[in-house]
Formats: C-alpha cells, structure tokens, sequence
C-alpha cells in the first residue's frame, strides 16, 4: 500500500523534474540575437585615441599600458548574410544592402577594445565565426604577445583563423568589398585559402603561427596584404617575425623561394628567366621536393638542403632558336638552377641578417643533435643570434617534363 | 545452486581498457610535456609498463583468492584491524579521486561548451548520472561498459589519424628528451593515470575463467596504453613540447584545429566533448562503483546500492572544494599518485604476505 502510494509520488514528482528539461539549454541563445564578428582590424590609434576611448574597464588615472589600437570589426547582420550563391531575386539579402556593419572601437588591449566595442552594440559579441584578423605593420613591429594571449585564451576562437598583415591601414581591409564576394573577410579568408590550393603559399594558419613562435629553433611568418586602388587585395609576400615582433618583409617571389626550400607541395608560382641563345621563358613549378640535414662542422651547424623542382615550359619568346630538344630543355634547367639557387641564397641571407629562422633549421638541429643544442641554446633568442652566422648550402636541381601543344 | 552469469574474458578486457581511458586524454600531453620534454612518447611507455605491472599485481593477488574480492580476502591475509584500516584509505583514495574527477569534468565544460551553466548543474547531472547507473550489479556494470567503449574509442581513433597528416616528425626527437626527464615525476604521472585498473579486485570473482584473467586484463590495458601514446604522439608532434605545454587541454586543441572533406567540416571540438563526456561517464562510473563497493563493505552492508545515493552529496561537495583551476590540478595530481602508490604498495603487501603465509591460491590446494 505504501509502497503504491510512493510510487505515485514520484511518478508525479518526476513529471515536474522531466518538464525543466524541455525549457532548454541554459546557454541558448538565438542565432539573430548574436552579434557574429567575422573580420576584425587593427591598427595603431591616433594620439587622440584617449580622449575618445570610453571608460568601460577602467578609471582614466590608473597606470595603463602607453600604447592604444583601434580596433576595427565585421559584424554580420542577421538575415542579409547571403546564404549560398543564389543571387536572384529569391531572398539573399537586399540590394545596396550591406550584409555587413563596421563598427570602430579603441582600446589598450584587443580584450579592452572588444569590451569597449560591446558597450556601443546591444547584442553579445561572439567570436566563433571569427575568420581574419588583419593587423597592421605598425601593430607586427611592436609584438603579438598581448593579441597572441587573448586569442589564445579565448575558447570561441579557431586556430584556422587568418592573421594577415597589412602593409596599407588594415581597416580599409575591413572595408572592400571584391565583387566576387558579398562579405569582405570571407572574400579575404577564400583569397589566402585559393591561393593555399594553387601553391602559392604555405598554409600557415594562426595556429601555426602560434607553433613556430613557440618553437625554439624556428620563428613565425604570416601573409603580407595590401590594398591596391580601391578594392583590390594583393598578396604581397611573407611577414616574418623575430623575437615576437615583424622582422621583416618579402616579395611574392620569396614566397615561391620559400616554398621549395620546404618543400612545399603543390607548387605554384611561375619563374621568367632569361635563358641565353633561347631567349626568354616561362616556368612553371609545379612539384617541390626537399630534403634538409644538418651536420655540426667546425662547431656549427652546417644547413645542406637537396632540393629539387618539377616543372613545365609554360612560355618561350624573343628566340633565335626553339626549345624543341633535349638540350634546350637542359639548357633551361641549368639557367633556372643558377638563378633559383642565387634566389635562395639571397633570401636565406636576409632572413638571417633579421634573425629569423622561419624555415624552423633550428628544430632539425634540436632533434638531432640534442647533446649541441643543450651546450649553446638556452631560450629562444639563443637559436636567433646564432641562426645569423650558421653556413647555408643549397643543391637545387631542376627537371622540365613538358612544354605544352606547341613543338618547337 | 542458481546460475550467475559471469564475465568472459572478452568483457573484462573492454571493462579494464575503458575503465582507465579517462577524463585525462584532455590534459594528459600536458602534464607529460611538463615533466618529460621531448621524451614524452618513451615516458608515456615507461609509465604505461609501470602500470602495467600493478595491473598485474592486482590480478596475481585476487587470482589466488578467486572467489573473493579484495575487501575480504584482505581480512584473512593481514588481520581484521589492519585490513580495515587499509580498506578505509581505499575508500578514501576513490572518494576522493572519484570527487576531483566530477569537478575536472565540470571545469573542462564550465570553460569550453557551457560558459553560462553553473559548474555545480554540470557535476550534478554527471553525478547523479553515474550514481544512478551504480545501482546495478557488477555484470550490468560491464554491460554498459562493453556498449560504450566503442563510442569511446573509435571516434578517438578517428580524431588521431584525421589530425596525423599534420604531425611534424622533428617534434618526436629526440627520443630522449632535449632536457633530462624527471623520471620518477613522469612515471608516476603516467601510471596514475591507470588508477582505475584496480576494479579487477572486484571483479575477478564474477569473471567465467578466473585463471585466464590476465590475459584479458593485459590486453585491455594494452589497449587504453596504446591510445594514450598515440595521442602523446600525435599531439607532441603536431604541437611541439614548447607549444604544448602553453595549452591546458592539448586534445581538445587538436579537435578544434582539424578539418574534415575538403574543410567543410571544422571545429570539431564539439563532437569531441560528447565523445569526451561518454569517455568520462565510463571511468566515473568504474571509480564511484569501487568507491561505493568499499564503501558498503566497510559498513558490511549486503547491497551497495543505499551507499551509493547516500554518497552522493559528500562527493559533490568534496568535488566543488578546490577553489581555482590550479588548485584543483595540484590536488588532483596528489591525489592520484598517492593513491596509485598507495595501491600498488597495498597489494603487494598483501601478495607477499598470502605467498609467505600460504594463504589463498588455488596452485597450494
């Protein structure tokens, strides 16, 4: 009888425990009610910025850190964020439209600056469809660690987010708008990520970045922008870094170079050489392949890099004579391999001279020769002054296969 | 006299190898990093084969008194009174451990999934989740375990090989370490982390061959052993020590930075943490069941089922008492290599005392 009697108690205590599970998750919010920021910007702010930075996280006579940025962000509006391609008449946003808001906020740090931002927008900032940070030169020169901590800190942030350096203000980058394109920063995001496919630049997401700043024996590197006219981007070479902060910049060329020095497949960029009694040519790479030992010599390490490029005869004009043998084709290659080699040789040059390690040599001699690397690197800043005087030698060969429908 | 079923050895194997694969696979690169450097993939087998010897010391003890878990035999061995204060520091090492772990699990979701739940509502829904389950008796014990170590292990698997691609194979070397390894650290860090391996005490007595146990229960170790150092691999390589070490859950990271058919899929840290949380239920419910066992032999209560719902709060409140993230790590750590010691040093005690007083094993008739 009791027991019956406690069993309906239960049964109806139950209901009432079961129907709180149907209210939701406690975290639920609505997809409209987020304030999605998809791009942000940042630059070095004006001297004026402390007047206009609201005080959200602090009193204006606290001791603060001297430096400001501004802080520019992409928010997408709910609803006017096309949906796939359909460009008709069918939903896809309104016309003239923007599907995004730019919103400028200054601050002392990035976590300052988006505490600052949310106090002027009414719905939650959120960070996981976060795709590019652009940061200026300005910023890289003074040193990532203060971005790199937050960002690192942060869970709603992916570690195959872009970080971009720009060459021009990077909040212009916030702001054009590419036809082939409705939302700026996924414009820029497919930019980095086609050229990843094409083979014209490494993959090196924030989180790799992240990876080679924390190595010892290799320094970080990240794509170079610039905004050409009024809505072009260019991707202009590589930014590499040394003791956390921009080192130095390279051109496009440097990029190719450094991709064969790694090895990188697949390959992409094209070299135009003159090559002589054949005039001039195209070619295009397209396998890399490298191979790098490090030896201790005289109480150094010894850089040997055996790499080899695969290309094809992509253009050929301003010929006395055809490339239409064996030897011309050898010809070619020799040509290429001198002036490829001469290449490489120049970048890894200025790559030491900035103290910069990014082709990570440091960690083959960390790996293989511990007892050397225990006796003379002691932190990171150890490997990046000895990285200026190590001997570099490079063995490049290259094979054309093929020259395209044209015989002669 | 009516038939029990019993354990094959099949199901032992499942129940030891997803028992020990725990709520450390978020953290564990880590804490090894921390302590081995470079050399943590050949500290992680070191460890693994230390622990692998308790396991065995386990097994050998409660083979020789195979009807009986180790909370009686215990008593016949070395006495009433020191049995039953080694018992109650038994007890204690679960209670505890089993305790850390429920707040482990509610920091990791408080931090990355739930950052508006309270941490109390996450470790009371687990806690009363695998209290409830405890209510059973030892084979349905095993059959949730055999139903979910698949869900454990495979969608583990799967994240390893998704995220080998972008192993680098300098971060393994050397093999040694670039700095010494602090062995006795890294060892015990590793070994502890197969805590759990002690539930065959309870249950070489249901399992069909009691004598062929240990090749189950070595094979199930092999198992969890093997996943361990292929995430210590696979997160050490693709991370690097320095990198490693900067990250507080180094697997989670991995989920999170992979991408899947052409990075269509991405951010799967979500898949992930479900993955993670049956993986965590697993190990909870095999410590809170050796917890509860003890618990109710120690007041000699015939079932466990009234002590398992009457631990309930002691456990959650023992749970929210660290008081940061820190603390809650360092606790934890001591907790768990001394209890590891602990029960290794207990067992063998009493295996050599039953070797030298004859008492137990079927081999002495």
């Amino acid at each position: 009888m009791g027991n019956a009697l406690g069993k309906r108690w239960i049964q109806i205590l139950l209901c009432f425990v079961l129907t709180l599970n149907l209210t939701g998750c406690w975290d639920q919010v609505e997809v409209e009610e987020r304030a999605l920021v998809l791009g942000l910007a940042i630059d070095e702010a004006p001297p004026d910025a402390l007047e206009k930075e609201p005080q959200v996280t602090h009193m204006k006579n606290i001791p603060l850190p001297k430096k400001m940025i501004r802080v520019t962000a992409q928010i997408a509006v709910p609803g006017r964020v096309p949906l796939g391609p359909g460009t008709g008449g069918m939903g896809g946003g309104g016309d003239g439209e923007s599907p995004v808001w730019i919103v400028q906020v200054y601050g002392h740090s990035l976590d300052e600056a988006l505490n600052n931002m949310q106090q002027e927008i009414a719905d939650p900032r959120y960070l996981i469809h976060l795709r590019v940070i652009v940061i200026s030169k300005e910023i890289a020169r003074g040193g990532l660690d203060e971005l790199n901590d937050y960002l690192r800190r942060n869970p709603e942030v992916r570690r195959r987010t872009w970080l971009l350096v720009s060459e021009t203000e990077a909040a212009e980058l916030m702001k054009v708008a590419p036809p082939l394109e409705r939302v700026p920063t996924l414009y820029l995001q497919a930019m980095v990520e086609k050229a990843i496919g094409m083979g014209k630049f490494p993959a090196n997401y924030l989180g790799t970045f992240w990876i080679e700043e924390s190595n010892w024996g290799q320094n970080g590197f990240l794509p170079y922008i610039a905004v050409q006219g009024k809505e072009h981007i260019l991707l202009k070479g590589m930014a590499y870094f040394s003791d956390g902060r921009l080192a130095g910049v390279t051109s496009a060329v440097d990029i190719g170079v450094y991709m064969g020095i790694k090895g990188t497949d697949p390959g992409g960029y094209s070299a135009l050489l003159e090559v002589p009694d054949l005039g001039y040519t195209m070619i295009k790479i397209t396998e890399r392949r490298a191979k790098t030992n490090v030896r201790i010599e005289e109480g150094k390490p010894h850089v040997y890099l055996n790499l080899h490029l695969e290309g094809v005869l992509d253009e050929h004009f301003d010929a006395g004579q055809g490339a239409d043998s064996e030897a011309a084709l050898e010809k070619i290659e020799d040509a290429l391999e001198r002036s490829a080699t001469k290449l490489m040789h120049n970048f890894c040059r200025r790559t030491q001279q900035d103290h910069s390690d990014i082709f990570g040599f440091g960690e083959y001699v960390r790996a293989h020769h511990p007892g050397f690397w225990k006796q003379h690197i002691h932190q990171k800043s150890d490997w990046e002054q000895m990285y200026a005087n190590i001997p570099i030698s490079i063995k490049l060969s290259v094979s054309i296969r093929r020259t395209g429908l044209k015989s002669k | 006299m009516q038939k029990i079923e019993k354990l094959s050895t099949i199901q032992l194997a499942i129940v030891i190898s997803s028992t020990i694969f725990g709520p450390y696979v978020l953290s564990f690169p880590q804490l090894i990093a921390q302590t081995a450097d470079n050399a943590a993939p050949l500290m992680t087998v070191v460890g693994s084969c230390c622990a692998a010897f308790s396991l065995f010391v386990f097994t050998r003890l409660s083979q020789r008194f195979s009807d009986q878990t180790l909370l009686s035999y215990s008593q016949t061995v070395i006495g009433k009174l020191p049995a039953l204060f080694a018992n109650c520091i038994v007890f204690a090492c679960f209670f505890i451990t089993t305790a850390l772990m429920f707040r482990q699990f509610g920091e990791v979701l408080s931090t990355v999934v739930f950052r508006k739940t309270p941490i109390e509502m996450s470790i009371l829904m687990m806690l009363i989740l695998v209290a409830l389950s405890c209510r059973r008796n030892s084979i349905q014990f095993a059959y949730v375990h055999l139903f979910y170590w698949p869900f454990v292990i495979f969608p583990l698997l799967f994240l390893i090989f998704m995220s080998m691609k972008s192993v680098h194979f300098l971060n393994w070397l050397p093999v040694l370490g670039n700095e010494a390894p602090n062995w006795p650290l890294a060892i015990l860090s590793t070994a502890s982390l197969y805590l759990g391996s002690f539930i065959i005490t309870m249950l070489l007595p249901i399992t069909e061959k009691p004598a062929r146990a240990m090749k189950s229960v070595m094979l199930g170790i092999a198992v969890s052993a093997s996943l361990y150092l292929l995430l210590v691999l696979s997160t050490i390589g693709i991370y690097g020590v320095r990198e490693t070490l900067l990250l507080i859950y180094p697997t989670l990271e991995m989920a999170r930075s992979i991408a899947v058919g052409g990075d269509v899929i991405e951010r799967m840290d979500a898949l992930f943490i479900i993955m993670w949380v049956i993986n965590v239920y697993t190990t909870m419910f095999s410590t809170y069941y050796i917890t509860s066992i003890t618990f109710s032999k120690l007041l000699k209560f015939q079932d466990h089922r009234l002590v398992t719902t009457l631990l309930i709060p002691f456990l959650f409140g023992v749970s929210l008492l660290p008081q940061d993230q820190f603390q809650l790590y360092r606790f934890s750590r001591i907790a768990d290599e001394s209890s590891y010691l602990f029960l290794t040093g207990y067992a063998l005690l009493l295996w050599i005392v039953s070797v030298i007083r004859r008492k137990g094993g079927h081999s002495h008739g």
